[in-house]
């Protein structure tokens, strides 16, 4: 706690501040124009940033009015903008510097005159007001924004000139982000300080470094924020809007929660770039259809409306029901045999869940340790037995189960009333060639192969209000999109007697491996297919491939960032220190370290000698000055001593009157000042060794009244001196 | 000074005008505004501090969680956990200090204060250096007395205040505003330390004028109107202001003292003199005038005080200051009891009459008006100033560039025409400057002396 005392303005205090402030908006502004300008203007931005902080503090205290100076500000800017534009389109600039020259000097021009005039307000502003502070905090908040603005979305690896380093050193580029977050906060809170008196500023800044070492240590530990919401509607995250909306308005439009399925009229995947898991293969597979796919959820139960999960026991099964605590077997998973082999795989997930999933099948699941719990809710390894088998060997698979009971057949096989269906499925297989007219997986090709060539992708459409939005999509203008394709496709072969499901989950195509052993899957991959049960096989996902869609194909995830989260997944360092140039990174940090420090070092032991020096000199001036500057040095001296122990002038104190205050400790003193005084205005001198026995007498009092480890402290206090006055 | 500690018993004290009102009178607006500011006291956010919040909210919300930008995630967490740790110590060094003010009893340092200058109150808190991001600052509210400035002395901010006017008052209303270093966060409490207080103007250069010697009865001139005419026989010290031209240089070399001819003595002297302090805007100079004159029996031995206010003749010391202190209340009604207390006064024979008037025209001039013309003798009109400034000539450009100058004391123009005004009415007018105890002119002559004035 202070006062109005400890807020006086000391010279040096206000100085430092001032400083510290001008360097801030320099540095901010150079960061700024690094983003938006060519190099060269960074430096005159810098330049424009602190020239135009000091002048800003001097304009806050003029008699200029706060609205003029903003005006001013902005015709100011916008004849910088006119100038700019004269000098680009004109042919002077041109003629003299050549084109790329020119375009540069008018840049680095615009950078200084731009970033010092609006510096100068922003800083006028707040010295004025302390509301208009806030327009300083957002040009800080703006530029390291802007500087890191590539690492959004989950994309820790950019921007690669930065993270490329961190991640040779073998470190999580996550820190550079929090520190260099830390930093635009401890900027912001600078300017923002109003605190002029030296020490409490620095005891300030102090607890500010501890309160944002203590948030940027804390973030990781309770965990970066969640990517966004994605794969809405498939039930496969928990959705922040299901605490907020009422039931009735889901079941309004047609909605779900997250055991059944979503028709939307304008599905968002929401964070589609957005990475939710890293899943780590320990062996390399090839899945038969070229896509992996990562089964979550399965909607089975007709509800008459749509798909949903079925309440009961016997009822897929084959699913892992919950996140796992220890090695968990799961229940009805296929056997491992000729046509399925075992693969085990890791997975780490990003974002939180409702369920685990697995590369289908999944047969055994299992916790494992979280090497980043910052950045990974959990992680758990599943063996999975995949799909080995050729589609064609499926030809002579027969569907359902025998081991299933009769309402097990009736639940896979249920379909709604609607009689289209029917018709169409067998118009489909009517179509099939007379050899596989009979067979069950060649009529449920029929059905995907012809909803891939009629249907038409389109994450927008109009077919959630339908009492049937499958229908709706169906018998329609088949445009939609998985929900849509998913459910069509699974009636239609349900209509055919196959047992049949929806299955959810994330499904990527193998490429997106990249050569890799990890894949990264975000809210694009959400995915909600259609299975078939063979006998044998297991549950077999037989999806729809639209050959038409509306909507742009999803762009691959980023090879390197894949690449580091699986490495982090594992554990790992992001490259082994073996394959970085290290050694050299070490030796150049060293190097510029040591210069730094030595430097530094030198400059500190500089200071200290001279401030030293200087309060030596003071000390002993009394005995190397003449006779005529005596009163004057001995008083100094002595001054200085008092000084030391904390004992100083006020502020609009005359030196009689500190002189009085002090005679309580120091009665000497008071004799001294007047010899000083009178010699100092009268033209008078008092005897010399008057003086000096004045001086002896201050001395004695002081040992007499001060303790010897105060004395001793305001001896060793280089800077004692300057605060004598 | 007088010392007033037997200044009688019943004290009026200084009532504030915006208390003066009953509150029943007070309008809605300015009733609703002055709920509005108490419960304002006890919002701890300032507008930065929720400017700041706003920010932080959309740094964390529409950035770090919707696009996981890290560096403006941890931006938004800084200055949220920034904003709350200022709002939790700024409350708790509040509820803390309101507590420690409950218990705590202070003693004036002294009954009595002059104004002008910073004086120690005997009001201190506890410093409390080493807890951070919080400060304390406080003003008066009442009476209004600023800069407060305070010093840190052993572990302790102790109070230094500046009086801006002068009053005797029942109590002190103290405005204590803790807030955080960055200003996100504020409190404001309000302290009340009963009194009563005595403020006296401060006499600045004033005490050591000699020109108020000549403002007793002995220093009568001749002429049957009171004017300054007549042989200038007689002598007296030279004062910093009287013209050079009467400084007798004769008598200087042969004592080098410098003494000035002055007009020949009246043979028959009015030896009582009554004396009226004249409220008004800017009047605190005009009432150290006043003080002095009292303080340093400048009105002779024979005198009678009254002032705005409270009229009633006195001789005592002690009394005249007091009614000098309450005067201040009656600013609005200025010169209003110049007649009642000159019917009181005059019966009681001749007097010469000292006016210490404010310079800024008022209802006093036409009392002073009516004032000459129904009596006889000499009138001296006192206007004492602390500044005198240029008028305002600011181009209409620079009114809207610029703000307005900060100038203290009185406009020139309204000096000079109280100065005409007086002049008419043949009063012989001293003009005086507070700080300095200069002469400035006579009302009639202000040409280059104002300039360094204050």
């Amino acid at each position: 706690m202070t006062a109005d005392a400890d807020r006086r303005p000391s010279g040096a205090a206000v100085a430092l501040a001032e400083l510290g402030r001008a360097i801030i908006h320099g540095l901010a502004w150079a960061v700024l124009v690094s983003t938006l300008a060519p190099p060269s203007s960074v430096l005159v931005a810098f330049a424009g940033g602190f020239g135009g902080c000091l002048v800003g503090s001097q304009l806050g205290v003029s008699r200029i009015r706060t609205s003029a100076i903003f005006a001013g500000a902005a015709i100011l800017i916008a004849l910088v903008a006119w100038l700019r534009a004269s000098l680009t389109h004109g042919s002077f600039l041109a003629a003299s510097f050549g084109p790329v020259g020119a375009l540069r000097l008018a840049s680095m021009l615009t950078a200084l005159l731009v970033t010092a005039i609006a510096s100068a307000a922003t800083r006028a502003g707040s010295t004025r007001r302390a509301i208009f502070s806030v327009f300083e905090l957002l040009l800080v908040a703006v530029a390291f924004g802007q500087l890191f603005v590539a690492h959004r979305h989950g994309s820790i690896n950019r921007p690669f000139y930065l993270a490329d380093r961190i991640i040779a050193l073998g470190w999580d580029p996550t820190w550079l982000f929090l520190f260099m977050g830390g930093t635009a906060t401890v900027f912001g809170l600078v300017l923002l300080l109003r605190e002029q008196r030296f020490g409490r500023a620095i005891l300030n800044l102090g607890m500010i470094g501890l309160l944002l070492a203590l948030i940027v240590l804390a973030t990781p530990l309770v965990g970066m924020p969640p990517p966004p919401d994605g794969g809405g509607g498939l039930g496969l995250r928990p959705e922040r809007s299901d605490s907020k909306e009422g039931k009735g308005q889901r079941q309004e439009r047609g909605g779900a929660s997250a055991s059944e399925l979503e028709f939307r009229d304008k599905y968002n995947p929401g964070g589609a770039r957005v990475p939710v898991a890293v899943v780590l293969f320990h062996d390399d597979y090839s899945p038969p259809s070229g896509v992996y796919y990562f089964r979550q959820g399965a909607f089975s139960q007709y509800n008459g409306r749509k798909l949903v999960v079925s309440g009961q026991q016997d009822i897929d099964s084959d699913l892992i029901p919950h996140f796992p605590a220890r090695l968990a077997q799961i229940a009805n998973a296929p056997e491992v045999n000729e046509n399925r082999g075992p693969l085990e795989t890791t997975i780490a997930l990003m974002a939180d869940h409702t369920q685990p999933f697995a590369l289908e099948s999944p047969v055994e699941v299992e916790p494992m340790q979280n090497p980043s719990p910052n950045r990974f809710r959990r992680v758990y390894r599943a063996m999975s037995a995949v799909l080995t088998a050729d589609y064609t060997s499926m030809l002579d698979a027969s569907p359902g189960s025998s081991d299933w009971s009769k309402e097990q057949w009736a639940h896979y096989t249920e379909t709604p009333t609607d009689p289209r269906y029917s018709e169409l499925a067998a118009e489909l297989t009517a179509e099939l060639p007379s050899r596989l007219a009979d067979n069950p997986v060649a009529e449920a090709f029929a059905v995907t192969g012809w909803l891939g060539r009629e249907g038409i992708y389109s994450l927008e459409n109009q077919h959630s209000g339908a009492e049937d939005p499958t229908a709706s999509f169906l018998f329609g203008d088949r445009t939609g999109y998985c929900v849509h394709f998913a459910h069509a496709a699974t009636y239609l072969m349900r209509s055919l007697g196959l047992p049949a499901r929806v299955a959810t989950g994330y499904a990527l195509s193998e490429s997106a491996r990249q050569g890799g052993s990890s894949l990264l899957l975000s809210g694009s991959a959400s995915h909600a297919w259609p299975e078939v049960f063979l006998d044998g096989f297991g549950w077999v996902v037989l999806d729809v491939y639209p050959e038409r869609a509306l909507d742009p194909p999803e762009q691959p995830m980023d090879a390197d960032l894949q690449r580091l989260l699986g490495e982090l997944a594992r554990g790992a360092s992001p490259i082994p220190l073996s394959a970085t140039d290290l050694p050299k990174l070490r030796e150049l940090a060293r190097r510029i370290s040591l210069t730094f420090g030595t430097w530094l070092l030198a400059l500190c032991v500089l200071g200290l000698f001279l401030l030293y020096l200087v309060k030596l000199w003071r000390r002993m001036a009394p005995s190397l000055s003449p006779a005529s500057s005596l009163p004057r040095v001995i008083y100094r001296a002595e001054l200085d001593r008092i000084g030391e122990l904390e004992v100083r002038r006020r502020r609009g104190e005359s030196r009689e009157a500190f002189a009085r205050r002090v005679h309580d400790r120091v009665p000497a003193f008071e004799p001294l000042t007047k010899a000083h005084l009178a010699a100092a205005f009268g033209g008078h001198q008092v005897d010399a060794g008057e003086l000096r026995d004045q001086a002896a007498e201050v001395r004695r009092e002081v040992r007499r009244r001060f303790p010897l480890w105060r004395r001793f402290l305001g001896l060793l206090t280089p800077w004692s001196w300057l605060r004598s006055k | 000074m007088v010392e007033l500690k037997d200044a009688r018993g019943t004290i009026r004290p200084m009532i504030p005008p915006s208390h003066a009102d009953s509150p029943r009178k007070a309008a809605p607006i300015a009733r609703a505004r002055a709920v509005a500011r108490r419960v304002a006291d006890f919002w701890p956010l300032t507008w930065l501090g929720l400017a700041l919040a706003l920010v932080a909210s959309v740094a964390l919300v529409s950035f770090g969680f919707e696009r996981l930008d890290l560096v403006l995630l941890v931006l938004g967490y800084g200055g949220a956990g920034l904003l709350l740790s200022s709002t939790l110590l700024v409350v708790s060094s509040a509820l803390w200090l309101g507590l420690w003010l409950r218990r705590a009893s202070f003693a004036w340092r002294s009954s009595t204060f002059e104004t002008g200058v910073p004086l120690l109150t005997g009001f201190s808190l506890p410093s409390m250096w080493w807890l951070p991001l919080v400060q304390v600052r406080w003003s008066w509210e009442v009476p209004e007395a600023l800069p407060i400035e305070s010093s840190s002395e052993a572990g302790r901010l102790k109070e230094t205040v500046i009086f801006h006017q002068r009053g005797i008052f029942e109590s002190v209303r103290r405005r204590l505003v803790v807030q955080d270093a960055f200003g996100l966060a504020r409190i404001v409490l309000t302290h009340r330390q009963l009194g009563p207080i005595q403020v006296l103007p401060h006499l600045g250069g004033i005490r050591r004028l000699p020109i108020l010697t000549s403002l007793s009865g002995g220093e009568e001139f001749p002429h049957p109107m009171g004017l300054e005419d007549g042989d200038r026989v007689e002598l007296r010290r030279y004062v910093p202001g009287d013209s050079a031209r009467f400084i007798h240089w004769k008598v200087f070399g042969r004592t080098r003292k410098l003494m000035v001819r002055v007009p020949e003595r009246a043979l028959s002297r009015a030896r009582r003199t009554v004396a009226y302090l004249v409220a008004g805007a800017h009047d605190e100079a005009a009432a150290a005038a006043a003080r002095a004159a009292i303080e340093e029996e400048a009105l002779g031995s024979e005198w009678q005080f009254g002032a705005d206010g409270s009229p009633e003749a006195t001789s005592d010391p002690t009394e005249a200051l007091h009614k000098l202190m309450t005067s201040s209340r009656h600013a609005v009604a200025s010169g209003s009891g110049m007649k009642r207390f000159l019917a009181e006064v005059d019966p009681r024979g001749p007097a010469a009459l000292v006016v210490f008037a404010p310079p800024i025209m008022g209802l006093w001039l036409d009392e002073m008006r009516s004032l000459t013309m129904r009596r006889y003798g000499r009138v001296r009109v006192v206007i004492a100033v602390d500044a005198v400034h240029e008028p305002d000539r600011q181009p209409g450009w620079s009114r809207v560039l610029l703000r307005p100058a900060q100038v203290s004391g009185v406009d020139r123009t309204d000096l000079e025409k109280v100065g005409r005004a007086l002049g008419r009415l043949r009063c012989e007018v001293v003009i005086i400057d507070r700080v300095s105890g200069r002469i400035l002119g006579d009302g009639t002559h202000l040409s280059s002396p104002w300039r360094n004035a204050a």
